[in-house]
């Protein structure tokens, strides 16, 4: 809104931004949109189900936001009212079931300019070592034949099948690794076998791989993507009933990072975030027979998600005269002790190989410079290059200055943001019509296409996601200004033109004005689809800026002023309520975008039997507090209570038009929450502290709350109040002030009378219906 | 105290008086009547007031719905469903083309059967087979109908749990205790008309979607209720204000609405300063409703309740509190029955600590005459299966048939509905569909379950979307 982008670019981003051609990364962050689906992480819950699941969901909030079209009815049959039928709705479905759910690593713009800026530290470092002498560039040109000349390990993958019943699901993928989905533990281990024709093993291959479905393409499902092996434990012999517990030796790792001691904060062992005793770091710690200490891929933001391999050498070779069997423990015990939040630290894709031979310098080098390595020079991108030279710096002893140079600058990356977005599939999806909407019953196929009742896709462009996207808002028709321009025109007035704003079709309630809404349509595409303006336009209209007074005659007339004779009048949006408090106390942060904060909330809510499980809510202590209400984090199980009290919706399904409640629920809010009352003694801070006369000041308060001036009678009446709470009972008034004090105020300075007087003055006026309502 | 005397020095209209005269009233106190939602709501407040109460479409056998949730799905196979053939049978392989086309979530085909090791009893005078670990449920059975054949279609807790809550698997519909909200009002203006409490180890799987209003409007929601500390999020005044303080505040902020409203003329001012009244009403309400001490130490053990803790048997207790005075829907949440493993020792502490406070339930609410209009439901959102999980003590989720009973309201008391096969896999009679099971319980509050509806997103919605049965057979 901010820098006006036009609305069907934005359109196109929320819903292709990805498939855009050198999509940037806000490009791929918008389609977030399409992210915000529901997901089931139960441990019986089918991954494949909920994915479905989050197809229908997404061309629910399609419909209902730029369709106008509760397209949900023609999921199960052809639609009952609007021309949608069956096949359309599955044609639709098409284009957005190649969805990968995924997430990338964000940066904002201030961290990007960093980033690049230590990288291009590190590139220079590096070129400078090249440039000492010709004797470096004739040392690596070496040192690369000499390891393309090394011979290639005969690496077979054991293919693993899951035992047990944990609910833990591992999916088995073509390359035989295994991808851990939905459910993931935080402590435990999981059991697999296998069996293999092999007649003698002498080592074994852990691989850690990246996968789109991994947070930050993995390879751990930890918040970061990364993982920790407590101890690596393979069992193997040719009679399945007598396993034997293989003796491994010589551990390598092509990620080696420092011992650290688990982070209470990330992966708790208790809920009092106690401090740990489990430790992460180098390969030894998958083989020193203490589960406490585990190896990790895990070093710092620049590297965390890069694949890794850890090779081990079998003590004794294992000789076979007949097929051997295997039992695999991935034993993971480093999570957090709370498997309903993320506090896993579990792989998320792994492949176990054997050997015949003892593994060599290849084998163990990470995983991307091998294959830049074995790219033809010639096809070798820049940063292969210098993956590779970089490898092979730090495995030379004779830059050891320069290695420790360029890892402390590592160590300054800074930490991204875990960004869900979407991306098509690689492989693409086929899409079969689900009778009666049961996924459990496909019938034919169906290829992507529109509904037929609306423009047809312009000819030869692909069946893609972009295509669809582009062809919402194609101007051929002007559903999707339509749907946009009454929607603006509903936060401006309350109700839209067409009151039922998702719903533009046959069962829609009748408009109110029919050519005042195709005329906006109009305006606002001819525009440019210019979002500034048609907001200006409306705001500046004769008919925004009417009073809301209202005669009794027309009251009855038109109770909910479908005929605009005057300003409406109505109740403002859950977050703005939170917002109206932090701004007329003064306490607002202001501050524009950054992660989600965590305001005050009863902790009983958070925790069992309230809560399914015990979710973390780590109350700010600083002005974080008091930031925009739009910033508060969202459980959708456990909704900020302040915000549902005022008809915020918790998320389940896409709302673009909410009920407007008045519930004594409300009034409990106001009268005795914490931050209402935070706002109440900052209030009071500003009205002790502003210029003037006992009334000025309490003028002044009343018209920050609702924007008038008070009349005679008014501030009679606040004036009164103030002075009928001069004399609290001063044990009581200091109770108040030590409970409510803002953490961002020193209320010293004011006598405790006063501030009481003051803050009872502030409480009423941030309680009136006034206040809360536009006028 | 509000500054009466500097007030009238000045104007006329003053928020006290213009509340007595026009809302007839008494402040400082509130009348025993209006509490036990017997008082004469005004005008205003009628007007304000969507909690209204409004008559269903036919005469009703039950006013009031007391649900007790057992989440996580309690073994129908270990405490209601006597299954001599699966004890047989304990430790062999399930026969394959009873496992064709069964989706589980998490044992395999080749898990074995599983016998109980609970033994079971004939209870009352109508012999109702029971296991013995619920003895106290089971003197109740000739008040009880038990069914034996319920089903329904998902078999992971969040979706089923709102299957059962809401009628649909995909969230954001109405809870059936706002349905009912919706559909009768409230008798008690000082309290909403759903109330909800959970006991148990954790909160239930699906969260507050369980008594979500979904799309209708937000009055509607189940309002939590806590059986320790503050009853009801944010119902004490705040730390330093004395009650007279908050009703001067409140006093203040009317007078200042109240001049609004004249000056406006926006009814919804009016329904603002009802809200604010109700507010104080209930703060001085439901802190004396959810005392549990106030009982009589016979009741107080009837129930095994134990004042001060949180406990199942004291939100038993809260609920008859809560229906006595007029609030149509209390639900409990018991989440604790999600027995994967540890299944013997796990269900003889959930028997342990739910039977005797169900009962009690049934047997003080028949005492005080309140169980021929309330309904009492038992239940959790699916069965557990025949087939062991994770050694030899467990059971996996199973849809596909399941135990719940009901008592009071309507129903048949000594009843036994349903049968599933031998081994308890699959209902095989009188088959109660999740969607059965709601239409009957609206039935019972005198809805026709196709006629209560709400329109939303261009088409009507319903709690039993386009199924349901009345199961007649349960009916007195």
């Amino acid at each position: 809104m901010n820098n006006n982008m036009p609305y069907d670019e934005f359109v196109i981003k929320q819903i292709a931004g990805d498939l855009l051609p050198n999509a940037t990364q806000s490009d791929r962050i918008a389609t977030g949109f399409l992210r915000n689906s529901m997901t089931n992480e139960e441990g019986g819950a089918k991954p494949e189900q909920f994915r479905i699941e989050g197809v229908f969901d997404r061309i629910d909030a399609i419909g209902k936001s730029m369709l106008g079209l509760t397209a949900q009815c023609a999921q199960c049959h052809t639609h009952k009212y609007d021309p949608l039928t069956h096949d359309e709705y599955y044609g639709m479905f098409a284009f957005l079931n190649g969805i990968e759910e995924t997430s990338i690593a964000a940066l904002t713009l201030e961290q990007q300019r960093a980033t690049d800026k230590l990288f291009a530290e590190i590139s220079a470092i590096d070129r400078e070592i090249t440039k000492k002498s010709s004797k470096v560039d004739t040392a690596y040109k070496k040192w690369q034949e000499e390891m393309l000349s090394l011979p290639r390990t005969k690496w077979q993958a054991l293919e693993l099948y899951q035992l047990g019943d944990s609910g833990q699901k591992y999916f088995p993928l073509p390359d035989k690794s295994i991808i851990n989905m939905g459910y993931a533990a935080t402590k435990g281990t999981e059991s697999f076998t296998s069996s293999l024709e092999i007649p003698v093993v002498r080592s074994v291959r852990f691989e850690a791989m990246n996968d789109p479905y991994l947070p930050m393409l993995g390879p751990g499902r930890s918040t970061k993507g990364t993982a920790a092996l407590g101890e690596f434990i393979l069992l193997a012999g040719t009679d399945p009933a007598k396993l034997e517990d293989l003796k491994f030796t010589n551990p390598v790792a092509s990620v080696n990072p420092p011992v650290t001691t688990l982070d209470p904060l990330r992966f708790p062992k208790n809920a009092k975030r106690d401090p740990d005793d489990r430790k992460t770091g180098p390969a030894s710690f998958a083989l020193d027979g203490d589960r406490k200490t585990a190896w990790t891929n895990e070093r710092d933001p620049a590297r965390n998600n890069e694949p890794a391999v850890l090779t081990l050498e079998l003590a004794e070779p294992l000789k076979a005269d007949a097929k051997l069997h295997f039992k695999y423990r991935l034993v993971q015990p480093h999570g957090g002790f709370n498997s309903d939040d993320n506090q896993t630290y579990n792989f998320g894709r792994v492949r176990i190989s054997v050997a015949p031979t003892l593994p060599n310098t290849l084998d163990q080098m990470p995983p991307l410079v091998l294959e830049a390595l074995l790219t033809d020079p010639k096809k070798r991108t820049t940063e292969q290059s210098a993956r590779m030279f970089a490898h092979w710096r730090e495995n030379n002893p004779k830059f050891a200055a320069e290695t420790k140079q360029i890892e402390s600058i590592y160590s300054k990356v800074p930490e991204p943001t875990w960004a869900l977005v979407a991306a098509e599939t690689a492989k693409s999806r086929e899409t079969r019509l689900f009778d009666r909407g049961e996924q459990t019953h496909p019938k034919h196929l169906v290829k992507p296409h529109v509904p037929g009742f609306l423009h047809p896709l312009p000819e030869g462009d692909p069946e893609s996601r972009l295509t669809f996207a582009k062809w919402i808002v194609d101007p051929a028709s002007p559903v999707a200004a339509r749907v946009m321009v009454n929607r603006i025109w509903q936060a401006y007035f309350g109700i839209g033109l067409l009151e039922t704003s998702e719903d533009f079709g046959h069962q829609a309630a009748a408009t109110s004005h029919p050519k005042l809404l195709d005329w906006l349509a109009v305006e606002f595409m001819e525009s440019g689809w210019d979002m500034k303006r048609i907001h200006y336009l409306i705001t500046t209209s004769a008919t925004y800026r009417q009073s809301s007074l209202v005669s009794p005659a027309l009251q009855d007339r038109d109770p909910k002023n479908r005929l605009l004779a005057r300003a409406s009048r109505f109740r403002v949006p859950a977050e703005t309520v939170r917002d109206i408090q932090l701004v007329s106390s003064g306490l607002l942060n202001p501050q524009l975008g950054g992660r989600s904060v965590f305001p005050p909330a009863p902790r009983y809510l958070f925790e069992r039997p309230v809560s399914y499980g015990p979710k973390t809510w780590l109350v700010e202590e600083d002005s974080q507090r008091y930031r925009r209400a739009l910033y508060t984090f969202r459980f959708r199980s456990v909704p900020y209570p302040m915000l549902t009290t005022f008809d915020a919706p918790s998320g389940a399904i896409s709302c673009v038009r909410r009920t407007l409640s008045t519930t004594p629920l409300q009034a409990l809010v106001t009268l005795n929450e914490q931050v209402s009352l935070e706002a109440a003694l900052g209030l009071a801070h500003r009205m002790l502290t502003d210029e003037g006369s006992l009334e000025q000041k309490l003028s002044r308060a009343f018209e920050r709350c609702t924007s008038r001036t008070p009349d005679a009678e008014e501030v009679a009446a606040l004036v009164s109040v103030y002075k009928a709470n001069l004399t609290p009972d001063s044990e009581q008034a200091k109770l108040f002030k030590k409970t409510y004090n803002p953490v961002t105020l020193d209320l010293s300075a004011h006598p405790i009378e006063k501030l009481f007087a003051a803050a009872t003055v502030a409480r009423t006026l941030l309680n009136l219906d006034e206040t809360i309502t536009k006028n | 105290m509000f500054p009466n005397s500097t007030l009238n020095d000045t104007q006329r209209s003053f928020s006290r008086r213009w509340f007595m005269k026009d809302c007839g009233l008494s402040l400082g106190s509130v009348a025993l009547t209006t509490m036990l939602g017997k008082g004469a709501a005004s005008a205003s407040q009628v007007i304000a007031n969507p909690q209204a109460p409004k008559a269903p479409h036919f005469p009703a056998k039950a006013k009031n719905v007391i649900f007790l949730y057992m989440g996580g799905a309690p073994s129908h196979l270990d405490l209601f469903d006597n299954k001599p053939e699966l004890r047989r049978m304990d430790g062999t392989v399930p026969p394959p083309e009873l496992l064709k086309g069964y989706q589980s979530a998490f044992i395999r085909p080749n898990n074995k059967l599983l016998g109980s090791k609970f033994e079971f009893k004939r209870y009352g005078n109508c012999g109702m087979e029971m296991a013995d670990i619920l003895p106290h449920i089971g003197s109740c059975a000739d008040d009880i109908s038990l069914i034996r054949s319920m089903q329904t279609d998902a078999f992971n807790h969040a979706p089923a749990q709102i299957l059962m809550s809401t009628g649909s698997q995909q969230f954001g519909r109405p809870s059936l205790g706002s349905w009912v909200s919706y559909g009768l009002g409230s008798e008690n203006q000082n309290l909403p008309s759903f109330v909800v409490m959970s006991s148990g180890t954790k909160g239930p799987s699906a969260g507050n979607s369980n008594w979500s209003s979904g799309f209708l409007p937000s009055v509607h929601d189940g309002v939590t209720f806590n059986s320790t500390g503050e009853p009801v999020l944010y119902l004490s005044n705040p730390k330093g204000i004395t009650r007279k303080q908050q009703r001067d505040t409140i006093d203040a902020v009317n007078f200042f609405n109240d001049k609004r409203l004249k000056s406006v003329g926006d009814p919804e001012i009016n329904s603002r300063l009802a809200a604010f009244e109700m507010a104080f009403r209930m703060q001085d309400v439901a802190p004396e409703v959810t005392d549990i001490s106030l009982e009589s130490e016979k009741t107080i053990e009837m129930y095994g309740a134990e004042p001060g803790k949180a406990s199942f048997a004291n939100n038993c207790l809260l609920a008859r509190r809560l229906v006595e005075r007029g609030v149509r829907f209390v639900e409990l949440f018991h989440e604790s029955w999600d027995q994967h493993g540890n299944l013997e020792k796990d269900l003889k502490k959930n028997c342990k600590d739910v039977d005797k406070a169900c009962a009690a339930l049934v047997k003080d609410l028949k005492q005080r005459g309140l169980l021929d209009e309330t309904l009492i439901v038992w239940g959790g959102e699916f069965g557990r299966t025949p087939m062991v999980q994770g050694g030899n003590d467990g059971r996996d989720h199973h849809p596909n048939a399941f135990s719940m009973w009901m008592a009071g309201g309507g129903v048949k008391g000594g009843m036994e509905l349903g049968k599933t096969d031998d081994l308890g896999f699959n209902a095989v009679e009188d088959k109660v569909h999740v969607h059965d099971l709601n239409a009957t319980i609206l039935h019972l509050l005198g809805f026709d379950h196709t006629k209560l509806t709400t329109r939303s997103q261009g088409r009507d919605f319903r709690l039993t979307d386009v199924h349901g049965n009345v199961v007649n057979k349960i009916l007195v």
